[in-house]
């Protein structure tokens, strides 16, 4: 198994999964990418992250929730493992400490 | 009009996905895409959503949805370095298996490499004319009363025809043969030349043929040109043009009107020099031009793009029926004109009477390509067998790969590269066994085949594909039994591999190997009695010891004092002057009964009065001219046994005396010879045995006389040569001594049959060798196999003979198997082929006999050493095994 590194677009997606709780699945985390980040990403690109992220023991995935449109097909859920969580509380913990640690003046320009 | 409000995405793409992806993700990834299927379908207008979606699906068709991960783990660096160390260990283990596969498979591989050269050499011909699509050469298809043939041959009318009634025919062209040996003089370079044509300045049109020196325009247009080949020009003129300079040909001179770049060898006509078709018309009678019954001429017609040769065929039959027919068929003949694309002149013309093409035979390419196709067969069938055979000893190897990890499709691949990289091996092998023995190939052959894949690409990388085609083939399926073999028993060292279906395999392999042996072991013998058949039948005269040569100079006038100063030397036993020698030209041309109106056709041989003794003819009835009877020379005819049966009478003895009218040649007026028959000679052939002897009429004639025969004896011929070159030299002809042996021209006829034979016997040779080391090494591997049955067998009191019959039947059973489906095959094959001759030898069954018993000596013989060594063995060693 690969390094658990967390990436740009795996930490985006494992943060989208923590907030459709329980309704994560493909359409949904792409759907949720665009309205609330403004980013279009393709549909196989999100599928190949959560693949990934699950390799990675990030994610924990069942199968429910079927419905006609689907062809009668269930959903493949997704859930942030524990695992997951505290890679998420590593990148944000590490960024915290970054921002703390940056004099005043060195930013600044653009107002929060 | 209203769209239903959800339609399911295509049926199509679902199979697709269901079939690559991991069963894992197929749900998510299925139910996802059609969710996307039916938003796309909700937001666009148009069926553009459908292509949207294709692309979405698209995204699909990568690596992290697939079920096999093929990818990864047959690219792994470390894992070809332990498959090639294995395999070179392998190699390396069992020295013995591995020559013996590398080595047939290197036989194997160089003939095919070789029939491959000479079959690409024979199909190359023809193929770079100018509009060599459009182009046709015409041939008849010639119909008697008696007889049907096709002649290459056509009228001179054909060509002008041709061009003036079809709108199609862009371009004719019309080609004679210079069929003498003529003196060519300049500077001080005296020699016969011997292969020349004349055509028409259409030439250009049809064949790629370089002008160095010269205008197409120009060079055929005047009667007084000669065009010469570059090696000729630098024959006679050296590094000097030789444009314009002039050349003696028997005694006339002639200019060179230009210089053409020596005609390629894949070329069908093959000549040095060419002259103009206006130096024919003034040697050929105005008249005898506009002939539709003269046949002397090769005809081509170029069409245009549009044309179809199929309705221009059509048509010009009919147009030949209502101009030509009239004429032909006073004269006993018709024929129907037929057309063939010039790149089929070289492989499909050799029914063909009076042909100059350089032909080959389209058959002996068949036939070679199948030998070489059974050789690579019986090759790869041996490395097969052996592979199969010796898989279960890497069961173990295959058992601890698996449980370390290997999946199937690994195990496969390496063995299937296993099996490559001995093909590998051999294919570089046998290219350096083709490069070295190819120059012998080309003397025999006559060819320049070529081959060196270090300066060819194509070759080398054609190579590659070879090694790699013969791997799969042959490493396919031991790669299929070895990778199915289940881990725990294989490790337990169980033999999978004991399946009885595999043992079907190899028995039915090895039949294929010895039935093909065995056709080739037949069509050998059977050729080979064919070709002995043909040049030791008796032709009805003598051949042996006759030398024949043109007239020339001043000695057509004094015949009788020419003969008698050449039969003045010792060892001259007799002279002759005719025309119509065996072997050589014969004349066709038609004999009438009086009182009926039909025409005979016959071969006519004009002749003199020593001719029959000198060459030996049987007189069935009646007699010889004779000098004592003055009238013999106006009023007399010989026959021969078939023109008695044709000309109706009921027996030799009864045609004496009949009346026989001929045309006499040169006349304008009709003039006929009235005559009678004198002698009836038995059949001989003068032509080759491919032919039927036709109805022969012998008379003398002397205006037709150009060649003189010598019957010498066979003693002291250098100094008998020698002589006669100081008689010819001593008459001051101004040409030099040129002779033909009879015996010589007649053996030429039956090349092509001879090295067919030879071809076949080497072939065949190897065959067998390859089958046979092949069986040796099953053989041996069988005994192997069975050394702890045969060590009980013998405890139990077998004998050493008992157990020889143990291990021998089986090959024996199957040899016998191969013969009985084989010789049925060559049978009929080998029979067609015989049919292509009108004299051949019968088949006879104990040819047949012959054949199963030699290959089932050599089956034995070749098993017998390894038998018995299983069967002397000490019991308590072979028990001891393992």
């Amino acid at each position: 198994m690969k390094g658990t590194h967390l990436g740009e677009f795996e930490e985006l997606v494992l943060l989208v999964v923590g907030v459709l709780y329980d309704q994560a699945y493909g359409i949904a985390i792409q759907d949720a990418i665009k309205s609330k980040c403004k980013r279009s990403v393709s549909l196989s690109t999100v599928h190949s992250t959560l693949h990934r992220l699950e390799k990675k023991g990030f994610l924990i995935s069942r199968y429910d929730g079927a419905t006609p449109k689907r062809g009668g097909r269930r959903k493949h859920l997704f859930r942030v493992s524990v695992a997951g969580e505290r890679a998420l509380v590593k990148s944000r913990n590490q960024r915290n400490e970054l921002w703390q640690s940056i004099p005043n003046m060195a930013l600044g320009h653009t107002p929060s | 009009m209203k769209k239903p409000s959800h339609t399911s995405p295509p049926k199509w793409v679902d199979r697709i996905l269901e079939r690559i992806c991991d069963p894992h993700l197929l749900e998510g990834i299925l139910g996802d895409l059609h969710e996307k299927h039916a938003q796309y379908q909700r937001e666009s207008q148009g069926k553009l959503y459908q292509l949207k979606y294709l692309w979405v699906v698209l995204g699909f068709l990568k690596p992290f949805t697939w079920k096999k991960k093929i990818s990864l783990h047959l690219f792994s660096f470390p894992m070809w370095q332990n498959y090639l160390k294995v395999a070179l260990r392998q190699l390396a283990k069992n020295k013995g298996l591995s020559a013996i596969n590398i080595f047939g498979l290197t036989i194997g591989v160089a003939g095919c490499l070789t029939i491959g050269l000479y079959v690409i050499d024979e199909f190359s011909f023809d193929r770079n004319h100018p509009n060599g699509d459009y182009s046709y050469r015409v041939y008849n298809q010639r119909i008697t009363n008696e007889a049907q043939g096709l002649v290459a041959l056509t009228p001179p009318q054909f060509s002008p025809n041709l061009k003036e009634n079809f709108p199609e025919v862009k371009h004719t062209l019309r080609i004679i043969n210079v069929y003498a040996k003529l003196l060519f003089e300049a500077g001080d370079k005296q020699i016969l030349e011997e292969k020349g044509i004349y055509a028409e300045p259409q030439l250009f049109d049809f064949f790629a043929i370089p002008l160095l020196e010269g205008v197409p325009e120009e060079a055929l247009s005047g009667p007084d040109g000669i065009l010469l080949s570059q090696s000729m020009a630098q024959k006679y003129f050296g590094q000097e043009s030789a444009l314009g300079k002039s050349i003696q040909i028997n005694g006339n001179p002639v200019q060179v009107s230009g210089v053409f770049q020596d005609v390629s060898p894949h070329f069908h006509l093959e000549f040095d020099y060419i002259f103009s078709f206006e130096r024919l018309k003034n040697q050929v009678a105005a008249e005898r031009m506009e002939s539709w019954v003269w046949q002397q001429f090769y005809t081509y017609v170029q069409l245009t793009p549009k044309g179809n040769i199929k309705s221009l065929a059509e048509k010009f039959l009919t147009h030949v029926e209502t101009h030509a027919y009239p004429h032909t068929q006073p004269n006993g003949f018709s024929y129907i004109p037929r057309f063939q694309q010039l790149k089929d002149i070289h492989l499909h013309s050799q029914a063909f009477q009076w042909d100059i093409a350089v032909r080959g035979n389209i058959q002996t390419v068949y036939a070679l390509m199948a030998m070489g196709l059974f050789l690579l067969i019986i090759a790869c069938v041996n490395f097969v067998n052996l592979s199969t055979a010796y898989a279960d000893h890497r069961t173990k190897e295959v058992g601890i790969r698996k449980t370390a990890g290997a999946r199937r499709s690994q195990v496969r691949f390496q063995f299937l590269g296993e099996a490559t990289l001995v093909a590998l091996i051999s294919v570089i092998l046998a290219s350096i066994l083709t490069f070295l023995w190819l120059p012998h190939v080309n003397a025999y052959l006559q060819k320049e085949l070529y081959f060196n894949p270090l300066t060819q690409p194509i070759w080398s990388i054609s190579l590659l594909g070879i090694s790699i085609g013969i791997g799969f083939l042959a490493g396919s399926y031991p790669a299929l039994i070895i990778s199915r073999f289940s881990p725990s028993k294989a490790i337990k060292g169980l033999r999978v591999g004991g399946a009885s279906h595999k043992q079907y395999l190899r028995k039915a392999l090895v039949t294929l190997q010895f039935g093909l042996s065995i056709f080739l072991v037949l069509a050998t013998l059977i050729i080979h009695n064919q070709v002995n058949f043909l040049s030791q039948k008796d032709l009805g005269f003598n051949k042996d010891h006759v030398l024949t040569f043109p007239l020339r100079g001043d000695m057509e006038s004094r015949l009788e004092e020419v003969k008698s100063e050449f039969k003045r030397i010792p060892h001259v036993h007799n002279a002759t002057v005719g025309y119509g020698f065996p072997g050589d030209i014969v004349a066709g041309d038609l004999i009438f009964k009086p009182g009926q109106e039909e025409a005979y056709p016959i071969n006519m041989f004009t002749i003199d009065h020593d001719y029959i003794p000198t060459m030996e003819l049987e007189l069935l009835a009646g007699r010889n001219f004779s000098k004592q009877i003055p009238t013999d020379v106006s009023e007399a005819f010989i026959i021969n046994e078939t023109a008695v049966r044709e000309l109706g009478y009921a027996s030799p003895a009864s045609a004496l005396n009949q009346p026989l009218h001929w045309k006499i040649w040169d006349q304008q007026d009709d003039s006929l010879k009235r005559g009678r028959v004198i002698g009836v000679i038995k059949d001989f052939h003068y032509k080759s045995l491919r032919e039927k002897i036709g109805s022969s009429v012998l008379h003398i004639y002397p205006r037709a006389y150009w060649k003189v025969a010598l019957k010498i004896s066979g003693n002291s011929l250098p100094q008998t040569l020698s002589s006669i070159e100081n008689t010819w030299n001593g008459m001051e002809t101004g040409y030099p001594f040129d002779y033909q042996f009879l015996d010589e021209s007649f053996d030429t006829m039956y090349k092509e049959e001879e090295r067919m034979s030879m071809v076949l016997k080497i072939f065949t040779v190897f065959t067998i060798f390859v089958a046979c080391i092949g069986l040796l090494s099953l053989t041996s591997f069988s005994a192997q196999q069975r050394t702890k049955e045969i060590g009980i067998r013998k405890v139990m009191g077998a004998s050493r003979g008992q157990i020889l019959e143990l291990i021998t039947r089986e090959f024996i059973i199957l040899v016998g198997i191969s013969f009985l489906l084989a010789s049925p095959l060559a049978w009929l094959i080998l029979g067609k082929w015989l049919e292509n001759f009108p004299y051949h030898v019968s088949l006879k069954v104990i040819t047949f006999l012959l054949a199963g018993m030699g290959s089932l000596l050599i089956a034995f013989g070749t098993i017998f050493y390894q038998s018995l060594k299983a069967a002397s063995a000490d019991p308590i060693r072979s028990l001891r095994y393992e």
